[in-house]
């Protein structure tokens, strides 16, 4: 029987691109099933039983920082009504800074996390790297570019997801 | 056909410059234009400014024009398409001069990183060479993540 996995799932943009290449290559192996970071003023549709929504911690519609900290909590809260529903093995995410509050939950119920930062990141890494690196809720760091595995010991390069 | 893709923002400089090298007779081909939000609209070729159907638009294109947004560009690395990207560094922190630049080192890509330089990779696009595109693309992460995911 194939793990269940949860791939974050963005809805465009050079994020979204990254993991459907990802997903070309993972998904004959495991059962996959997505969270997908929801706008609140820009809602797509949730088209799959295998979709589920999440808050989107940041909006180009919103920079308001109480609700950023209000939807980080919310996203967490709602990572968990998600995954204690089912047996799931592990999260994966591409570069989206929703990995933070997705990672606690997934921490919180025991779930395997592995985040690949996005190979627009070169030479630095993101604040999202850089915080999930922090609250050690990361199994693995990957990055796409050798030179950034240098920036810290837990990042690992083995190449793109291209 | 030549088709241009400026992403999900905007690029009116690109758009302009195309525009311009239509009517200056450099550019000869049909050119189609994805324009995004811009407010330029050509007046030497088509355009729009979203499709969900991007991927058939490029299917059909002799030669892609695009700025230097990752999705667009590692998709056509992907494609095997010939290319020229653009960067568009109106764009937060001039990300995309920076990813071009860099990834211009593993793989032999044409870009550029103003308009003026455009025209002289159009104009000499035929002698570009992707034959570094195989080695870019070698990776052991998906196979070290299955080990992870055990």
């Amino acid at each position: 029987m194939k793990r269940k996995i949860l791939v974050v799932k963005e809805g465009g943009g050079g994020f979204s691109f990254e993991t459907k290449c990802l997903l070309e290559k993972i998904e004959d192996n495991y059962d996959l099933y997505f969270l997908v970071p929801q706008d609140r003023e820009k809602n797509e549709t949730i088209s799959s039983i295998k979709e589920f929504e999440i808050p989107k911690i940041t909006s180009i519609y919103d920079k308001s920082y109480i609700h950023t900290i209000l939807a980080f909590l919310k996203c967490i809260l709602a990572t968990i009504n998600i995954l204690r529903k089912s047996d799931y093995h592990a999260v994966i995410c591409i570069g989206s800074s929703v990995a933070v509050p997705v990672f606690i939950a997934s921490r919180f119920c025991g779930l395997k996390t592995v985040f690949i930062e996005s190979i627009t990141r070169i030479n630095n890494i993101s604040k999202t790297t850089s915080l999930l690196l922090k609250l050690r809720v990361c199994d693995r760091i990957y990055v796409q570019w050798k030179p950034l595995a240098c920036a810290h010991s837990k990042l690992i390069y083995k190449g793109s997801v291209l | 056909m030549i088709f241009v893709t400026v992403g999900t923002f905007n690029f009116d400089d690109l758009i302009y410059q195309i525009d311009k090298l239509i009517g200056q007779g450099v550019i000869t081909d049909k050119v189609i234009c994805q324009i995004g939000n811009g407010q330029y609209q050509p007046k030497n070729c088509e355009s729009f400014a979203y499709t969900k159907k991007i991927g058939s638009y490029i299917d059909d294109a002799e030669m892609v024009i695009c700025h230097g947004g990752t999705g667009s560009v590692l998709d056509l690395i992907k494609r095997e398409k010939k290319f020229i990207a653009v960067a568009n560094r109106a764009l937060a922190n001039d990300h995309q001069m920076e990813f071009l630049s860099e990834l211009s080192q593993e793989v032999d890509i044409p870009w550029a990183s103003d308009m003026e330089k455009l025209c002289d990779i159009y104009i000499n696009i035929s002698s570009y060479s992707y034959s570094s595109r195989d080695g870019f693309l070698r990776s052991d992460l998906v196979d070290d993540l299955k080990k992870v995911l055990l």
